[in-house]
């Protein structure tokens, strides 16, 4: 009996609910904090956005952390098998900084890309914005730049012919 | 010294064989690093979430995409789910009850506390079921199809619809909107930009349909299984099977691990879908 109670002798499955519960309320109410439900004056401010995720993430790991010690037990196991199953669960961390930085990155070329589709489509050419700086790529003849930008010029009136028909 | 080598020998000797190293029974150790497999599943899927959010310029706003609930109640930010995630700590709780039951060789006592969790589950299940059927029969949102969207600029909308939207209505940039649908066909608003321009509302990203289904989905599976494994075992608990083993219940041990996953991944779902 004793092991299942806490040291105000409630049951420790009923402290586990109070603290989840709490913990939970919590998490929604900074979430609607953040994105300006509570506050309208938060709405669509990035810097609430980023603190709401920190505070709410932090509260998060706060529940799993409690679920797996204290519900599942595995803060009472022998501590070599504790390990051999949170140890391997430490790769995680970089698994999801490696995608979000990869996300990150997709997101960039995508709105680079469609920069330049636009500028394409919306007026004629213009060949400054072909031109490369030479001062980054001084090795680069002049010669080779110019027939680069002659290509892209035919490229560029071939597609207009095609819109005209 | 003579203290160390005899600790060393002792160490050597546990792994020799014969004793349980571990302290813990086979099966639940295999348990434990199922989960762990299931957990790296799972993590997968939820930084999948996330490249493909980082990677688009908008995306579904939460608290608009999520603020329905049944009985009519509309513009409710996160209540529904708020109270599936109670639902599905409480039955996490009857769990650890049931174990603590077992443990102490309490035939009734688990029976009674499984049978909680059972419908704890269910009723779960039950919340999920309404918001799919909200998302696809109301609201339209497929696989391949996200009605959900948010604006990029300022704007008028010239065109009224979409429930409450009247001509001449200003929206801000970041503000989120639903494409509604009317007798099958899309029915996007017209606006005019600051700049002048007329546009119409554009469709939001559409990884996010494919990805609440698919991942919602995956955990609704675990707890469907998760449910009829309780079941199975509620009833080998009620014939007395597990009373037999003399053994502390350890089957409601192990189903007890399973469920109090499947709350731990909800943890994370919730996290990344719902308050982020």
């Amino acid at each position: 009996m004793s092991d299942h109670s806490s040291s105000n002798g409630l049951n420790k499955a009923y402290v586990g609910l109070i603290i989840l519960g709490l913990v939970t309320l919590l998490e929604v109410f900074f979430s609607l904090l953040s994105k300006g439900d509570i506050i309208s004056s938060l709405e669509g401010k990035d810097w609430a956005f980023y603190v709401g995720a920190f505070i709410i993430a932090v509260f998060s790991f706060y529940k799993a952390y409690y679920i797996i010690s204290h519900f599942m037990h595995l803060g009472s196991e022998v501590k070599s098998f504790a390990m051999s199953v949170l140890l391997p669960a430490c790769l995680l961390v970089w698994l999801v900084i490696a995608f979000l930085w990869a996300g990150d990155s997709w997101g960039y070329n995508r709105e680079r890309d469609n920069v330049i589709i636009i500028d394409q489509a919306m007026e004629p050419i213009n060949p400054s914005r072909l031109e490369l700086d030479t001062a980054e790529f001084p090795e680069l003849d002049k010669g080779a730049m110019n027939g680069e930008e002659h290509n892209a010029e035919n490229h560029f009136n071939v597609k207009k012919e095609e819109v005209q028909h | 010294m003579v203290e160390t080598i005899s600790e060393e020998k002792k160490q050597v000797e546990l792994w020799e064989g014969g004793h349980s190293p571990f302290k813990v029974k086979y099966g639940k150790v295999m348990m434990w690093y199922f989960l762990l497999s299931d957990a790296f599943t799972f993590a997968a899927f939820l930084s999948a979430y996330g490249a493909l959010r980082f990677s688009s310029p908008t995306w579904p706003v939460p608290d608009f995409v999520f603020s329905t609930a049944p009985f009519g109640i509309n513009h409710a930010p996160l209540i529904f789910v708020t109270i599936m995630s109670f639902v599905l700590i409480a039955s996490s709780v009857t769990m650890v009850r049931a174990v603590q039951e077992g443990r102490k060789e309490n035939k009734k006592g688990t029976a009674f506390w499984l049978l909680l969790t059972v419908i704890g589950g269910a009723t779960f299940l039950g919340c999920q079921a309404w918001e799919w059927n909200n998302f696809i029969t109301k609201e339209h949102m497929t696989i391949s199809v996200n009605p959900f969207g948010t604006h990029v600029e300022s704007g008028t909308y010239i065109e009224s619809g979409g429930h409450g939207i009247e001509i001449g209505d200003e929206f801000e940039a970041g503000e989120p909107y639903l494409i509604h649908k009317h007798h099958g066909e899309w029915n996007p608003l017209k606006y005019r930009t600051e700049e002048g321009v007329i546009k119409e509302q554009a469709f939001g990203s559409r990884a996010f349909g494919a990805l609440f289904f698919f991942v919602t989905g995956f955990h609704g599976f675990h707890v469907t299984l998760g449910v009829t494994f309780l079941i199975i075992v509620l009833v080998n608990v009620v014939s007395g099977l597990y009373a037999k083993r003399k053994n502390g219940y350890l089957m409601v041990e192990k189903i007890g691990l399973f469920w109090h996953f499947v709350d731990l991944v909800w943890v994370f779902v919730f996290l990344v879908f719902y308050l982020v």
